[in-house]
């Protein structure tokens, strides 16, 4: 309202075009008229080029690979430059979706279950703690040193430990999950808290904020994109740690399939697999950010 | 120390800013002894240079505040009664003040710590701010930095109105410092010795009595702006309803727009706006202190000005007293009752100035010539003592 003058004037638009004239004459006719041509965006440094562009070129490199997959797998066992018992071709992994259908929907429900029910047990226990961490220090400093050395043990070492807890039921996936990315919430959701500004808490003491007021009502409800940002990537993770919890004595999931498909020499279907692993967790995270931008929108940034 | 304002008889002729601004010229006000890591000399010459300045200062001649009928709905008092210094009247000069029965034309003249009663009767209440020697370090030893030292003013409470004091002086003065003690934020609060009182006790802590609008901007970015200027209400437990209609009248009263602006988030603000968002949220609760701490430090000139003029109108209607940190010796001039100048760091108060108050649109007042001398002869004072303690270092 009151910064009118504030944004720039749109630049004058250039005069309209005569009869669609050849570029070069456009060239010229910019030379002639003394208005500099600003640099194309492929000399511009940092320069998005165009939409159709950027689709085009990233198309163009996927069909490029596929191109280059199909060749170095054409023919038979024999003539093709790369054995089908490594590199199976495109037909033949894209064929093998027949036989996978079958089991697929229930490996992607029981996975899923174990990778949800870990995320959500580890992110009540570290976002709770994480919150009183990031606002009371002294609870901070006093779980600091615990959570470096959670966050330091390489996930396949809980592994065996969780086996031994929790034998080979649900059980044992869940937590794995859970104690796998736990100290990631918590520390997240610490730093979360931390990077509020203080002036934010300096405004709501001088409003006459109690204590426990800014906390509710201005460090968690500030931090909390933060907070789910983390918790998306550790989802993403997670899904990968639980096909290696899977690897064991499990009846069904992603994991088992793709074990079992190993064990029975059949390749086409571990590749397929990936492609359909690497859609799901692409699709969650896309889900995820589409909330998150549409319940968070003061933060531009997501 | 005897100041000759302490006496209740009157002076000879002092003051002729006329408009009952009443300064006390230079002459006889106490002057703060120079800090003692400066050079005493070179400072001592840029004071004595800065009283003869102050006396001729005294003599611009700023046109009288002058109050016609369409300025009814502001309750002062016709100020061209009480002409520039009357040395014939006795010592109960009519009280003559912005408000009603205020005695705001004799009012104190706070000068280098001493408090003095306006001529006639001492008031009774305490003032609303009290500085005695206030000295703030951090840390100890040879890190130890003092940020101010041996602070003292007082700033008078009238009933039904408030002082603006304009708090101007170099970058690192220790003026954040000052009014962050009043506020009672860490960790300049508390001070490491003397006595900072408000209404005569000491201070605990923040509190929504005394509010604070920063140079940065502070909306909270999750809150609409409606929300935020309600944020205050919310936390004192007043019901939904009632809240938001009382935020909407005052996201008006700020100049901006209940329709258009009420559900905007702060990112969709230019920083005006934020300001205004800001100045709102602490005004509707009301304090009786308000302190500003550069507030229009960032905005560009012709928003700053609009934003002068929405805070005079604001006090004018609520009466806090107002504590405003500037750079801008315009910004000072134009808003303040007093001017408190400081000086290098350690910070002291150097001088408590009197100008006229706001009687005409910021961008109008700072077109005059004589409002541009008073401004002028300002800035040569600071930058007289800046040189001299420069030379000091």
């Amino acid at each position: 309202m009151t910064q009118g003058g504030d944004k720039p004037k749109p630049v004058a638009k250039p005069a309209p075009k005569a009869v669609a004239p050849k570029p070069r004459a456009v060239e010229a006719a910019a030379a002639a008229s003394g208005v500099p041509r600003p640099p194309p965006w492929w000399r511009t440094l940092r320069a998005d080029p165009p939409f159709q562009v950027r689709v085009a070129i990233g198309a163009g490199l996927i069909a490029f690979i596929v191109l280059l997959w199909w060749l170095v797998t054409r023919g038979d066992a024999i003539s093709a430059l790369v054995s089908p018992s490594k590199l199976p071709s495109p037909g033949a992994v894209l064929g093998s979706f027949d036989s996978l259908k079958g089991n697929l929907g229930e490996g992607i429900i029981a996975t899923l279950e174990r990778v949800f029910g870990g995320v959500l047990l580890a992110a009540i226990v570290g976002v709770v703690l994480g919150v009183f961490a990031g606002t009371n220090r002294m609870i901070g400093a006093a779980v600091a040193p615990l959570v470096i050395f959670l966050r330091s043990i390489p996930m396949g070492a809980l592994l065996p430990l969780m086996l031994m807890l929790f034998a080979t039921g649900e059980k044992q996936k869940v937590m794995f999950i859970f104690f796998a990315i736990v100290p990631f919430v918590f520390s997240d959701t610490v730093k979360a808290i931390s990077i509020v500004p203080e002036r934010y808490v300096e405004t709501a003491q001088t409003l006459g904020a109690s204590n426990r007021q800014i906390l509710t009502k201005v460090l968690v409800p500030l931090a909390l994109p933060d907070v789910i940002t983390s918790l998306r990537f550790q989802f993403g993770l997670a899904l990968g740690y639980v096909m290696l919890a899977e690897a064991i004595a499990t009846p069904s999931g992603l994991g088992v399939m793709l074990n079992n498909n190993e064990r029975m020499g059949n390749i086409e279907q571990n590749y397929a697999l990936l492609f359909v692993i690497a859609l799901l967790a692409f699709m969650i995270d896309f889900v995820i950010r589409f909330f998150q931008r549409g319940v968070f929108q003061w933060r531009r940034d997501l | 120390m005897s100041d000759p304002k302490d006496e209740p008889g009157p002076h000879p002729a002092h003051s002729h800013l006329p408009g009952g601004t009443g300064t006390g010229p230079a002459g006889g006000e106490p002057i703060k002894p120079a800090t003692p890591a400066r050079d005493p000399a070179a400072e001592a010459a840029a004071l004595a240079a800065f009283e003869d300045r102050e006396r001729r200062l005294a003599e611009v001649d700023l046109p009288p505040r002058r109050v016609t009928e369409a300025d009814t709905d502001e309750p002062r008092e016709p100020e061209a009664t009480e002409t520039p210094d009357s040395p014939s009247k006795p010592a109960e000069a009519p009280p003559v003040a912005r408000h009603e029965a205020v005695p705001k034309a004799v009012g104190p003249q706070v000068s280098g710590g001493t408090r003095v009663a306006p001529l006639g009767k001492p008031l009774a209440k305490p003032p609303v701010v009290a500085f005695d020697k206030v000295t703030k370090t951090y840390g100890s030893g040879s890190g130890a930095f003092t940020a101010i030292k041996d602070v003292s003013f007082a700033i008078e409470d009238y009933p039904g109105r408030g002082e603006l004091v304009s708090i101007l002086g170099p970058s690192g003065c220790g003026k954040s410092t000052v009014i962050r003690l009043i506020a009672g934020l860490l960790p300049q609060f508390p001070q490491t010795s003397g006595t900072v009182l408000v209404d005569g006790k000491p201070i605990l802590g923040p509190g929504p009595d005394r509010g604070m609008v920063f140079q940065d901007y502070t909306s909270f970015d999750n809150r609409s702006v409606l929300e935020n200027v309600a944020f205050g209400l919310e936390c004192r437990g007043v019901p939904t309803g009632e809240r938001l209609d009382r935020a909407r009248a005052w996201i008006s009263k700020v100049g901006l727009s209940i329709k258009k602006d009420a559900d905007k988030y702060p990112h969709e603000l230019s920083g005006g706006m934020r300001q205004r968002v800001a100045i709102a949220r602490t005004l509707i609760l009301e304090p009786r202190i308000i302190l500003m701490d550069e507030p229009f430090g960032a905005l560009d000139p012709p928003t700053r000005t609009r934003m002068q003029d929405n805070l005079v109108e604001l006090w004018r209607e609520q009466s806090p007293t107002i504590f405003f940190i500037t750079h801008s010796i315009e910004e000072a001039v134009f808003l303040g009752d007093h001017i408190l100048l400081f000086s290098n760091s350690p910070g002291t108060v150097l001088k408590t100035i009197r100008v006229p108050p706001p009687d005409r649109p910021s961008i109008e007042m700072q077109r005059d010539p004589k409002f541009q001398q008073v401004v002028s002869e300002i800035r040569d004072v600071i930058d007289r003592l800046e040189s001299s303690s420069r030379a000091g270092d």
